[in-house]
């Protein structure tokens, strides 16, 4: 079962994707080999969308407002992860997600905090 | 301008939470309520740890993610805290942004009239949590009266399109009549955007 930060990774590499896509530059999302709890981000992500990011302002006239919708999927703090990682697929399959709801939005329960971008590992 | 805030935490890669699109949350420090079951009490005490930011620091360290708000209609979310205190801070924030990204506020409206009117021009997307349209209730929940987030909303009610209201159901303060009673007085001012949910705390868990 997916976790919430490998979901998170996965739906950013599609949006990559789909950017690159768009744009007619190559790009292939590079294997990730990571062991540890991922956190939605890492050097080897940031690097990419970095390189992309530069091959975009190279390019004229370059495509990126409204290409990559954001998949059907629920990715809120606290939802069940058998809800979480219905495929982007099974839209309508998947049922109401599982809100945790509270009171404020809570900032430690986000992943991806710039402060821990330096913590991840490279592999 | 050179306006400087306290940032209890900046979140990257938030998706459904804050609306539409990819989205950056930049939690400000302080509120002007005191709410029971506030999830981020660092948003309230002196003593917090936090980092200060410029405008345009913030937007030096949250562009890194402009491909992902272009292409998913997303942006940056502003919380707390209170982010309606920090209007001076959001406007040269808008300014230095452009208007490519957009701009969202989690707020609980209980700030003067003129900060929100600051804001109304800058601002894409409202969610603002109302506790309980009831004085009371929301006195005894948050500490503060609700007039301010009242007239606010009247204010507001011009641009309901752009406004999602949360109404809770807040164990030990309200129930379900409470929050219909809630919709149907926010009806009434011309909103038709809802989030009715209960919050979770340590009563109901």
């Amino acid at each position: 079962m997916k976790t919430k930060g490998r979901i998170v990774c996965d739906e950013l590499k599609r949006i990559r994707y789909e950017i690159a896509k768009a744009n007619g530059i190559d790009y292939e999302p590079t294997e990730c080999k990571f062991k540890g709890e991922c956190q939605g981000t890492c050097p080897k992500c940031e690097a990419e969308l970095a390189e992309l990011t530069r091959k975009i302002k190279e390019k004229k006239n370059a495509k990126i407002v409204g290409i990559a919708p954001l998949a059907k999927i629920a990715i809120a703090a606290g939802m069940t992860l058998s809800a979480a990682s219905c495929n982007n697929d099974m839209e309508g399959e998947c049922g109401e997600p599982d809100f945790v709801r509270k009171d404020s939005v809570e900032i430690s329960r986000t992943s991806n905090d710039f402060s821990q971008i330096s913590k991840y590992n490279l592999e | 301008m050179n306006q400087k805030a306290p940032f209890i935490g900046v979140a990257r890669h938030r998706m459904t939470v804050d609306g539409e699109g990819i989205t950056t949350l930049a939690a400000f420090h302080a509120c002007t309520l005191n709410c029971k079951y506030c999830l981020n009490p660092q948003s309230l005490r002196q003593e917090s740890k936090t980092t200060i930011y410029t405008p345009a620091e913030l937007y030096e360290l949250v562009k890194v993610d402009e491909l992902y708000f272009l292409a998913t209609n997303g942006g940056v979310c502003f919380g707390g805290g209170e982010p309606c205190l920090r209007y001076e801070f959001l406007n040269e924030f808008r300014t230095i942004c452009g208007n490519s990204w957009k701009l969202t506020l989690e707020t609980a409206l209980n700030v003067p009239q003129r900060n929100v009117e600051a804001l109304v021009p800058i601002i894409d997307h409202w969610i603002i949590d109302i506790k309980d349209t009831n004085p009371e209730t929301y006195q005894a929940y948050t500490g503060r009266d609700n007039a301010l987030v009242m007239a606010n909303l009247r204010f507001l009610s011009n641009i309901a399109d752009k406004v999602h209201i949360r109404v809770p159901l807040i164990p030990g303060f309200n129930n379900k009549d409470d929050q219909e009673k809630s919709v149907e007085l926010l009806k009434t001012m011309g909103f038709t955007n809802f989030d009715l949910f209960e919050y979770k705390t340590d009563i109901n868990k």
